[in-house]
C-alpha cells in the first residue's frame, strides 16, 4: 500500500451537496433515501461547511427538548435551514494531499469524512470507507 | 500490512459496558463521559445488545415530540425508567475474535454499522472494533515500515 498517493485517487467525485438556505427538511430525506452519512454545503460552488447524521439528529433532539409540544416544535423545525445547523467551516483536504495525511486526519479528530476542495471549490469526498477499501481491498 | 489479520490484535479490548437493568439516563452519561459513540449491553461475559448515540438522540425525539406536554421534565422522567435491555438493538452482527480485518471491512462497507463487537469462542464479548481501529492498524503499520 502506498500511503503517498494522493486523495484524488480514492475520493468519490460525484457527491451529492446542499445549499445553505435549504430547508432542513431536505436533509432529512436526503439522510433517508441515502446510506452516506454527510453532506456537502456549497454556496455558488464554494463549499460553505458540512452536516452530518449526528449533526441533524443532535438538533432534531434538542428541538424537541426545547419546545413542549408537537405544534411549536415542527413549525420550528419548517423555519430551520440547512446553515442553521451545519459545521462551519469544516476541515477539508485538498485533491493533491497524501491518502496517509487523510487516515491521520481522520484518526485524530476522529472523522469519518473530509471534503476534497481545490481553490475553494468541492471536488470530491473522502470518507474512511475510501481508505479502508484502499487499505484492505487493493493492497498486497 | 497484512490484511487478513485477525480482529483480535486491532480490536479495542478496555470496553465501557452497560448492565441491561441500567437506565437510559445511566447509559446517555457513559456514552457522554468516556467519549463514545457505543455501548454494549452485556451480562456477564455475554452481549445482549447494543446502543449508539443516534439511538438515544432518535429515542429522545419521539418520546418528547408525541408523548409530553413538558418536554424536558417528562423526558427526564422516562429517562429515569426505561431500562437499557428496552431499547438496544438485540439482532446483531457479530464478530469471531479469530475473523479477519478484510470481513470487518466488508462490513462496514455497507454503511449500516460503525462499531461490531467481538465475540470468542465461547460468545463471550471479549471486544469492540470501529473503522478507525482499522484505519489505525493500516497506516500506523505503514509508517513504521517506512521509518
Amino acid at each position: 500500500m502506498d500511503s503517498s498517493k494522493p486523495v484524488s485517487t480514492i475520493m468519490t467525485r460525484t457527491v451529492v451537496i446542499i445549499k445553505p438556505n435549504d430547508p432542513i427538511d431536505l436533509v432529512h430525506q436526503l439522510f433517508e433515501k441515502n446510506s452516506f452519512h454527510h453532506i456537502p454545503v456549497v454556496d455558488h460552488n464554494k463549499l460553505v461547511g458540512i452536516v452530518s447524521k449526528t449533526d441533524y439528529l443532535k438538533i432534531r433532539h434538542m428541538l424537541a427538548t426545547t419546545w413542549s409540544g408537537e405544534t411549536i416544535c415542527q413549525d420550528m423545525y419548517k423555519d430551520l435551514v440547512v446553515e442553521d445547523i451545519m459545521t462551519h467551516e469544516p476541515l477539508i483536504i485538498e485533491p493533491a494531499d497524501t491518502i496517509g495525511l487523510a487516515a491521520d486526519i481522520f484518526r485524530a479528530n476522529a472523522l469519518h469524512a473530509l471534503p476534497v476542495v481545490e481553490d475553494g471549490e468541492l471536488v470530491g469526498i473522502v470518507t474512511t470507507h475510501d481508505l479502508l477499501n484502499y487499505a484492505y481491498q487493493e493492497s498486497f | 500490512m497484512d490484511k487478513r489479520i485477525e480482529v483480535k490484535h486491532i480490536m479495542t479490548i478496555d470496553l465501557i459496558t452497560a448492565d441491561p437493568d441500567e437506565t437510559i439516563d445511566a447509559v446517555r452519561h457513559k456514552l457522554i463521559a468516556n467519549h463514545i459513540q457505543h455501548i454494549p449491553v452485556v451480562e456477564g461475559k455475554k452481549i445482549l445488545g447494543i446502543i449508539s448515540k443516534g439511538d438515544i438522540h432518535r429515542m429522545e425525539h419521539h418520546f418528547t415530540l408525541f408523548h409530553s406536554e413538558k418536554a424536558l421534565e417528562s423526558n427526564r422522567q422516562i429517562f429515569s425508567t426505561i431500562l437499557a435491555a428496552e431499547i438496544m438493538t438485540k439482532s446483531l452482527v457479530k464478530l469471531k475474535d479469530t475473523d479477519s480485518a478484510t470481513i470487518a471491512v466488508d462490513l462496514f462497507k455497507e454503511n449500516m454499522f460503525h462499531a461490531l463487537p467481538v465475540v470468542n469462542d465461547l460468545d463471550q464479548l471479549v471486544g469492540m472494533i470501529t473503522p478507525l481501529d482499522l484505519l489505525r492498524y493500516a497506516f500506523d503499520e505503514v509508517k513504521t515500515i517506512q521509518r
